[in-house]
């Protein structure tokens, strides 16, 4: 009698916890593979993506780098750089050195690959990195496309590391309470509005 | 050894209770698409795509526990409306609106999307299923304004090709733009 009602138990107990696993199987089988993409022979990050890559749309960073007045002079540091092409732009554009740090060696790969292409590698540097382990202390420009937590996260080291004046412009996302000193909207052909931000270091504060 | 054996079958009683009562709750096989959460990384790169900012109206359809709307509102300053079948997740969602103090800014309804107005729209979400994007298209079309994104976690929308496809953690996200004559594009199969 009561091995029988063991039995039983035990049958519902696999049948109930064999269903459940059946139902999320069925939800999530879609999902699983994704054909022709980030293969396994492609070297992946060394951590977990912060931020999602979106390529910025070529009128933006036109006009990313008119609002921050990009010259020929400046060192230009694109954080979370991507396929490169805002330093490449600049580069090509006004001769501007740049440097792109990217935390997706398959993004840095690419991104020489195009820096060569557009012939400016004796002016850009792509190299994979955490950009909150980075460096851009000699940079007088910073361009950003990341997201509106990961700005504001980023916004202590930007203000310890960077030189009074040195220009910030950010697409689609603020920087919290740091009021910028220009937003511009920009339509791309598509109909979408675009934001950008431009901001300045302030002074240091002693 | 029979004392053993009483604590070896109350606990299962105890496995078994909990099971079932886990698994009667989300009474989820009447509906079209079952509930799948969308990990976070995801719903920043939907709403990355899709380039949401303040000025975005977000509906989310088949909202679950309302995450994309609340991200939305919270990260990216827009307004948004979430749409479920589930009157459970809807309470859910509600619930982590109050958690994530944007309860002005969102809205949760429990109802069928198909026989919902998203007409308000400038961005809809889509985590459903391939056949249900289908089925859904013709509506999106007939209410959406052009210019309204549309992104879709993994599922496309049969021979009308996304604008663009990125990959979060393997998985695909795509967008599509309503087009201004508000048909499917040809010549793109």
């Amino acid at each position: 009698m009561k091995s029988g009602h063991l039995t039983i138990l035990l049958v519902l107990t696999i049948a109930v916890c064999a269903a459940s696993c059946a139902q999320e199987k069925t939800a999530l089988g879609n999902t699983a593979v994704v054909p022709g993409v980030e293969s396994t022979a492609m070297p992946t990050p060394k951590r977990d993506l912060d931020v999602p890559y979106v390529p910025t749309h070529q009128m933006i960073v036109d006009e990313m780098l008119r609002m921050a007045e990009v010259k020929g002079d400046d060192v230009l540091y694109d954080l979370g750089s991507g396929d490169g092409r805002i330093p490449i732009t600049a580069a090509k554009q006004f001769g501007t050195r740049g440097v792109g740090i990217d935390l997706n060696p398959v993004r840095v790969t690419e991104a020489n690959q195009n820096a060569r292409e557009a012939g400016v590698t004796d002016k850009v540097r792509f190299v994979e990195g955490d950009i909150f382990k980075s460096d851009f202390r000699e940079a007088s420009v910073v361009t950003l496309y990341l997201l509106p937590a990961i700005n504001l996260q980023l916004k202590p080291q930007l203000m310890e590391q960077l030189k009074p004046g040195t220009r910030v412009v950010s697409h689609n996302y603020d920087m919290g309470n740091w009021q910028p000193e220009q937003t511009k909207t920009i339509t791309t052909p598509d109909g979408v509005d675009h934001f950008i931000y431009f901001w300045r270091i302030p002074e240091k504060q002693s | 050894m029979k004392k053993i054996k009483f604590l070896f079958s109350a606990t299962l009683v105890a496995i078994y209770a909990a099971l079932t009562i886990g698994a009667q709750e989300p009474k989820r096989t009447t509906f079209d698409v079952p509930y799948v959460p969308t990990p976070q990384p995801v719903v920043d790169g939907m709403l990355k795509l899709a380039k949401v900012t303040a000025s975005d109206v977000v509906y989310d359809l088949g909202c679950g526990d309302g995450r994309i709307v609340i991200t939305a509102a919270k990260d990216f300053g827009a307004t948004g409306v979430g749409v479920d079948i589930d009157p459970l997740r809807i309470k859910e969602a509600n619930a982590n609106a109050k958690k994530a103090g944007v309860t002005d800014k969102v809205k949760f309804i429990k109802g069928d999307i198909f026989k919902t107005d998203f007409s308000k729209a400038t961005v809809v979400m889509l985590y459903l299923l391939p056949e249900i994007n289908l089925r859904l298209r013709p509506q999106l079309l007939e209410q959406l304004k052009p210019g309204t994104r549309i992104v879709s976690h993994v599922f496309n929308m049969g021979d009308w090709k996304p604008q663009e496809t990125i990959y979060v953690n393997g998985s695909s996200i795509h967008v599509w733009t309503v087009p201004a004559d508000k048909k499917i594009p040809t010549g793109e199969k």
